[in-house]
């Protein structure tokens, strides 16, 4: 209780006369207090470096001046001399004595770096932890400075280029939009391939879901659950990346896991820290739209001609050049502006030699780019972090975060009423202003409104933008309780019960007079998701000599996930402003519902040997029993092992340049469990339309209730996915530590992929769910940095890291293909390619890969050709492209590889410079080399004229058979190949309407691969200015320990020669595997921040 | 000390207790599914065996054959195409006949009534009904390795496959005798009638020995048998179930609505009709909004124009019960047997005692090639929409059809993707048979003319 009143009192002082000093007791002993600064090298302030007196149990943490403040209760003061030490991440553990005969001690620090870690803690997973040096697998470790430097409102788009082998793509630059991470390649091929998220020991949901069920190319942009929580609230996240690293959580560890630290409070000082951020974002990349010709077919605008009011005209822009003086309009440029986020923190932490606690409120209010006030995020959040001292040997810990998110969407992607669609298809002479005329929607293909009732075709977007309502509010609650008891001299409990709730409630409506729904339509929906998790972990350990010693852990996990979602899709509103089901005509109402329930029961033991202090032995097995698991195969064993030994370093001396060298192997397994339900077999009862009617056929007939069997047949044997995955590497340092870096080999071999197998109708079924899959990842990671300059006044440090992942799907049970989650029709996984090939119709080509007999065609004269012998009389490069007598190519049916959105390998640069101890600049590039986009969008826009790959264009007007000009040559100038053959080889034609609009140069009649390029980009990802104000001066003047001020900017410029927006898009966003594909999805962004911090 | 390591211990215990209860992996909503059940009552299943087979007999593969006996006539998009035998294996797939509401849910219900003799008997006949159509319609079709434990089921020939089915219907015949308690009022055709189910059995039997009858003309004799035995007034007619509430429509209602005029009546049928003055044909069909009130069919293929008929108020209703087993092809069977098995004048007087009840005068004096013609124009008349109309031209060449397009009307339809592109005992398009094994290339008319071709 006295306690209690002190910190309120602590509380109350620091908040009225601004700097909190411990009042000098009167007692023979007073309380002493130590105080002094830590820095680096370089002499610029750390800040989060714990000060600790080990010996007493008292510790706390250095402000952002890097200063700290530690008081000694007098009553544990008899003049001693005790030891003071700090810890400060990637920089080396000091200890300076101290004796306590004086009330006040000065004690500065200078931290030398220690970039290698050695000697930290590491957290492992599941309650374990280990310290780097033993870690015989990698994992990657970002820092809540890093986090912050990106100011990015999602945590997942925060990792991208921090980690060698993590790869980030976010859906879009809409508020709110999902981002995917794939660590060292996708594992699965209709599953999730998302890693799971922990925070602070509590797994988490960071599902995907959308509000039109199962249509993610439509509909809006998405979020992943894990954006929920506050990126300003994270102290560190660690990145399990290889299976052995990952093995301790089993069954759900498949693709990885990302392990979240949240800050604490320290001992000390009351610290009071406020962040705002403001953000000013634009459209980094547009679609190339042309404005030289305007609507119109066969380059006459009287093809357009459409008198009467409800009439349609063309959909088309190959009307004549626009006559000078006629306007044109930036229909991009009309539809973005400046998009801004405010984005504020509050947090306030401390605590005692007892009791520790931090609290934040945040709150992040973000308008995106799109006009309008209906592409917002804003979230808020709270957190309550606290623990307490028991005797001397039991902590407990609450930990609770609220999160209220609400976002506005705008309808994007393969969609009627999407923004970009219609937007991107207006000819440039058209004004798609005004979008309503007495109160009737106008657009594009319907520019003088007759009635309510006509189908618009496409909706103008400014009606998409300001008259659709797409709304989610989420609240989630994140926490737990935890106990860290020191049982015994040997032996520490730590138990963590928690839980995550989230409620999402969602609103998806389109108005009367909606393209497709002249009535309107709303999706009204609850997605409810629970998840309880329960852990127990025992450390025991024995040092049996002073060359050997062991940890022994043993661990209980009990997890349960419920997942609800109830939503109803109704039609045809009754007062057209109304956005709610019960204003719909009600029988047109469709409900449906969801409800799963998984839960999991883990049991490990782990082994930690420590030899000689340098070789490290880690064996562990965990053993997983899941519901989603048949019951004779209830338990699935997941072990682990690996070695690490340090060569050179810690005791061992340099050799030669070599200050550091670790090599260390891992070997270890894990799971990703099948979906919940897939072992059994499904009978439906629900009516389904056949006889292309309004009505359908529902089983139960006569008032009796009719159920039919499921066309996926059950498998009461599927077994979970399992990987196993052997790693090798080296952890080195040279020059004592100038240079350091990590090199790591990995071979993962995903088996027992489950997959809906297609199967022979006449089984009784169209899918069999099976375990057939084999896919195979492999790769190199590599990490360097160094510490280039050090002088007065300056410093220089550069980091990169690079890496390669090969992935390729083995073996598919006997079939070619079978499709993937969200694949968009263009991705599928492919037998022997890599998961989420293209895969689709092209040119006529050599193939030599394929058999003569496969490769053929019929020419102008309808005779056969056998592509390939012709292609091998004339010595052609294989995928030579085939031109007809006519001078154009051919489309090849036939359904084949065309394009691998998996890049060749990914990188990050880092450089910091330090000026004058003061400033901090630092920049980040993000390289991705080769993987392709489909840019599907372009190609439709060569069908619709408005892309500006259509400019300059052939004239037609005389008709499509004469134009002339733009003469181009098929291999060389136009769809360019690696050779060209046949008898319209090396001719030259003109490109127009004939080609772009009623030719193949589309895709609605061409071939899918003349949309797959390169979508390989060099971007700088991050620039960032810091400086720290915290001299004298100023904290006389503001009462404040420090003031930071920052100006960042991200995603500031993109390398590319991708033909359209920002090759970092995603049109099903983080659901599935499916990437790379270009279909009208909204923008990307860049922005700039400025922030500033005010410390005390 | 102590106390510590015994609390430890406890924690763990009690944990460990928490996790070994059975009920955490079991249960509703965790071993069970509780979005869909894992099990189907008897009774549910087969009324939702009921409800797709009754798509299965009038669904797509029936309209189409409806159009190519030119009972029909494709008017409009992809059925003009259709109706002049413009046809891939994407376009009509038998996979509605064996996954759910076909096959596996049949067999799935007759191992859940094996005790109720009556109901196992239904089951039985139904099974029987629905893959005789497969096999009429595509020939050999996998059937002895189907909707069981073979991943991909062989194919076998279309004469192992009609007397699987005629054994089956033995045992059937033997369930539905001994009897049981039946499926009662879920049983949407009979109401769990056995007397009706003995009959339409026996009906059935003998349509299937009138398809082997051009491999073995002994079938006649068989097939007479039968219909004794069969159905014996058109009150005792297998007919499917429909009514007016959503889901429970007519298909060919359903597909008015849905396609508007893509078909239309047949304007071979139409005429052949007139020429009969048979007064049938109001109750068949009604004119076209623009035809003047005049009952016009249209030639394969003809654009929809607003003058060609549609069913009749009658027959195109949502709650139109479908014929497909009944009293008149019974009597037809019967008078084309009699016929075979020279019994002309017993023949005749089927005929005639048939054309009586329907309203027709009496044929006097018709012997030989003019008899079996007036039966089989009977039947082809009698039995409109009935896919069956087809397996009788096939073996008799009457009516006398003008193909659509080419030489000849298509004598079985190609194996759909859903099961070629999975199963590598099925061979691809242009590998597959023109014409099934129970038709044989020698089939011919009596007139001699080869009216199918001469493909193999």
């Amino acid at each position: 209780m006295r306690s209690s009143w002190r910190l309120l009192g602590i509380l109350a002082v620091s908040l009225g006369s601004g700097l909190a000093r411990p009042e000098s007791a009167h007692a023979q002993q007073s309380a002493v207090s130590v105080s002094g600064r830590v820095t680096n090298e370089a002499g610029a302030p750390l800040s989060l470096a714990s000060v600790y007196i080990e010996t007493l149990g008292l510790g706390t943490q250095t402000a952002e001046d890097g200063r700290y403040q530690l008081t000694i209760p007098a009553a544990r003061v008899h003049g001693q001399q005790v030891v003071l030490g700090v810890r400060a991440i990637g920089f080396r553990n000091t200890t300076a004595t101290i004796s306590l005969t004086e009330t006040t001690v000065s004690k500065d620090f200078t931290l030398a770096a220690n970039p290698l870690r050695l000697g930290e803690v590491v957290i492992t997973g599941s309650g374990t932890s280990t310290t780097v040096e033993k870690l015989g697998n990698s994992i990657n470790s970002v820092k809540a400075a890093e986090i912050q430097k990106s100011s990015e409102p999602n945590i997942v788009n925060t990792l991208a280029a921090k980690a060698p082998g993590v790869e980030v793509t976010s859906a879009s630059g809409d508020p709110g939009a999902g981002s995917s991470i794939i660590i060292r390649g996708i594992k699965t091929i209709q599953g999730d391939a998302q890693p799971l998220f922990v925070v602070d020991g509590q797994p988490i949901d960071n599902t995907t879901t959308s509000t039109n069920p199962n249509d993610f190319s439509a509909s809006t942009a998405a979020t992943n659950r894990a954006a929920d929580i506050n990126p300003n609230d994270i102290e560190s996240i660690e990145i399990l990346k290889g299976a052995a690293a990952s093995a301790i959580y089993g069954a759900r560890a498949a693709q990885g896991v990302i392990l979240i630290t949240t800050k604490s409070g320290r001992a000390g000082q009351t610290r009071y820290s406020l962040r705002s951020n403001s953000t000013w974002d634009d459209v980094n990349k547009s679609i190339p739209l042309q404005r030289s010709y305007g609507r119109g077919e066969v380059g006459s605008a009287a093809k357009a001609a459409c008198a009467g009011p409800g009439c349609t005209p063309t959909s088309s822009t190959w009307g004549p050049a626009v006559a000078s003086g006629t306007p044109t309009y930036d229909h991009w440029g009309e539809a973005f502006n400046t998009g801004h986020t405010f984005d504020n923190v509050l947090s306030v932490s401390g605590g005692d030699d007892r009791r520790t606690f931090f609290i934040s409120a945040g709150n992040t209010s973000q308008n995106g780019t799109i006009i309008g006030d209906h592409d917002k995020y804003n979230r808020t959040t709270g957190r309550l972090k606290a623990t307490q001292l028991i005797g001397n040997k039991l902590r407990v810990g609450g930990n609770v975060t609220y999160s209220d998110v609400r976002s506005d969407y705008v309808q994007k992607g393969n969609n009627l009423n999407g923004l970009l669609l219609g937007l991107a298809r207006t000819p440039p002479d058209f004004n798609n202003f005004p979008y309503v005329v007495d109160g009737l929607h106008r657009s594009y293909r319907y520019p003088n409104p007759a009635n309510s009732t006509d189908d618009r075709i496409y909706d103008n977007p400014f009606w998409v933008i300001n008259e659709d309502r797409n709304t989610s509010t989420v609240g989630r609650a994140i926490g737990n309780f935890n106990i860290d008891w020191d049982a015994l001299s040997w032996l520490n409990v730590k138990y963590t019960l928690g839980a995550d709730h989230a409620s999402d409630e969602r609103i998806e409506g389109l108005p009367p007079q909606s393209a497709g729904y002249d009535g309107g339509t709303i999706w009204q929906g609850t997605y409810n998701a629970l998840q309880l998790d329960h852990n127990l972990v025992g450390t025991a350990q024995h040092k049996w000599s002073d060359a050997f010693a062991t940890t022994f852990t043993l661990g209980q996990n009990l997890n349960s996930r419920n997942q609800r979602i109830v939503q109803a899709n109704g039609t045809t509103f009754i007062d057209p402003e109304l956005f709610t089901l019960n204003n719909t005509v009600s029988t047109n109402l469709q409900p449906q519902n969801y409800a799963s329930t998984v839960r999991i029961a883990g049991y490990f033991a782990q082994l930690g040997v420590d030899a000689w202090d340098r070789l490290y032995l880690t064996a562990a097995v965990r053993a997983d029993q899941s519901s989603t698991f048949p019951k004779e195969d209830r338990t699935n064993y997941y072990p682990k092992a690996s070695l690490a030994w340090n060569a050179i370093g810690g005791s061992r001396p340099p050799m030669g340049p070599v200050s550091y060298l670790k090599l260390r192997t891992a070997y270890g397994a894990v799971g990703r469990e099948p979906n919940a339900y897939q072992i059994l077999d499904t009978f439906l009862g629900g009516a389904i339309p056949i006889d292309y009617g309004t009505g359908s056929t529902s089983p139960t007939q006569g008032g009796n209730g009719g159920l039919y069997s499921s066309s996926v047949k059950g498998a009461p044997r599927l077994k979970p996915e399992r990987t196993a995955e052997a790693e090798v590497g080296i952890d080195f340092g040279l020059f004592n530590q100038k240079v350091d870096g990590s090199v790591t080999y990995y071979d993962a071999n995903t088996s027992d992929v489950i997959f809906s197998l297609p199967v022979p109708v006449s089984t009784g079924y169209q899918n069999v769910t099976s375990n057939g899959g084999k896919i195979t990842n492999k790769g190199i990671e590599v990490v360097l940095n160094w510490r280039a300059l050090d002088i007065q006044n300056l410093q220089w440090e550069i980091g990169g890291n690079w890496a390669q992942n090969r992935n390729r799907l083995v073996e598919l049970q006997g079939a070619d293909y079978v499709g993937i989650t969200g694949g968009f029709g263009v991705s599928t996984a492919v037998k022997g390619e890599p998961l989420g090939t293209f895969y689709g119709t092209d040119w006529i080509r050599c193939r030599y890969d394929v058999a003569d007999a496969d490769n053929h065609t019929t020419n102008a004269a309808g005779a056969d050709v056998d592509v390939n012998a012709l292609c091998r009389s004339t010595n052609a490069a294989d995928h030579s492209l085939y031109v007809d007598a006519d001078g154009f190519p051919l489309i090849d049916n036939a359904n084949r590889v065309i394009g691998n959105p998996n890049p060749q390998w990914i990188g990050g640069l880092r450089n910091t410079f330090t000026l004058f101890k003061k400033f901090q600049i630092s920049s980040l590039v993000d390289v991705k080399k080769g993987g392709q986009n489909w840019n599907g969008t372009r190609l439709a826009l060569q069908r619709f004229g408005t892309s500006s790959y259509t400019n300059p264009r052939a004239d037609c007007s005389a008709g499509l058979d004469k134009c002339v000009g733009n003469e181009k040559v098929f291999g060389q100038t136009i769809e360019k190949s690696p050779g060209v053959v046949g008898p319209g080889a090396n001719k030259s034609v003109p490109i127009g309407e004939n080609w772009w609009r009623a030719g193949l140069g589309n895709n609605f009649n061409g071939p899918t691969g003349q949309g797959v390029e390169n979508a390989g980009y060099v971007k700088l990802r991050e620039i960032s200015i810091a400086y720290t104000l915290d001299n004298a001066r100023v904290r006389s003047m503001t009462g404040l320990a420090s003031v930071d001020i920052r100006l960042g900017a991200r995603n500031i410029y993109t390398w590319s020669d991708y033909k359209g927006v920002d090759p970092e898009t995603n049109l099903e966003g983080s659901l599935g595997i499916g990437r790379g594909q270009d279909y009208f999805n909204n923008p990307q962004t860049r922005s700039l921040t400025f922030t500033i911090g005010l410390n005390r | 000390m102590r106390m510590r390591i015994s609390a430890a211990i406890s924690a763990i215990t009690v944990a460990g207790i928490v996790a070994g209860c059975n009920d955490y992996f079991e249960g509703p909503g965790v071993s069970e599914n509780p979005n869909s059940p894992s099990k189907a009552t008897a009774d549910q299943q087969f009324t939702g065996f009921q409800a797709f087979a009754f798509y299965n007999l009038t669904g797509d593969v029936n309209r189409l054959i409806s159009m190519w006996n030119q009972q029909m006539a494709g008017t409009g998009r992809q059925w003009a195409g259709y109706d002049k035998y413009v046809v891939t294996e994407n376009d009509f797939t038998f996979g509605g006949y064996y996954t759910g509401g076909g096959l596996v849910d049949i067999r799935g219900l007759q191992t859940k009534v094996k005790d109720d003799k009556l109901y196992f008997g239904v089951a039985q006949t139904w099974e029987a009904l629905t893959m005789d159509l497969v096999s009429d319609v595509w020939g050999d079709i996998p059937y002895s390795e189907a909707a069981g434990d073979v991943l991909l089921p062989k194919l076998d020939k279309q004469l192992d496959v009609h007397n699987a089915l005629l054994a089956l219907l033995d045992q059937a015949l033997t369930n539905l005798t001994a009897g049981g308690a039946g499926p009662g009022a879920v049983d949407l055709v009979y109401g769990g009638d056995k007397a009706k189910w003995i009959a339409a059995a026996h009906t059935l039997k003998a349509r299937l020995y009138m398809h082997l009858a051009e491999l073995d003309a002994s079938n006649y004799a068989k097939a007479l048998t039968e219909t004794n035995a069969g159905i014996s007034s058109a009150a005792g007619d297998f007919t499917t179930y429909h009514s007016g509430s959503t889901g429970e429509n007519n298909h060919w209602n359903q597909f008015r609505l849905g396609r508007g005029t893509d078909i239309s009546a047949g304007e071979f049928f139409v005429d052949l009709m007139k020429s009969r003055t048979d007064p049938r044909l109001t109750a068949y069909f009604a004119p076209g909004s623009d035809a003047g009130g005049v009952i016009k069919g249209a030639p394969p293929g003809e654009e929809y124009d607003g003058t060609q008929a549609w069913l009749s108020e009658v027959r195109g209703a949502a709650e139109f019960r479908q014929p497909i087993l009944t009293f008149a092809e019974n009597q037809m069977i019967r008078a084309e047997a009699q016929y075979r098995t020279n019994a002309q004048a017993a023949a005749l007087a089927t005929l005639n005692a048939y054309r009586a009840s329907v309203g027709l005068a009496a044929k006097s004096g018709l012997t030989g090639a003019a008899l079996l013609q007036a039966i089989m124009e009977e039947k082809y008349v009698a039995l409109f929409q009935n896919t069956e109309v087809w397996n009788d031209y096939r073996r008799t060449c009457y009516p006398n059809l003008t193909p659509a397009a080419g030489s000849s009307i298509p004598a079985r339809l190609v194996y759909g993707t859903d099961e070629r592109r999975a199963n590598p005992n099925i061979p691809s398009p242009s590998q597959q048979p023109k014409r099934n094994q129970l038709d044989p290339a020698t089939a011919t008319a009596i007139d001699g003319s080869k009216c199918l071709g001469t493909g193999t």
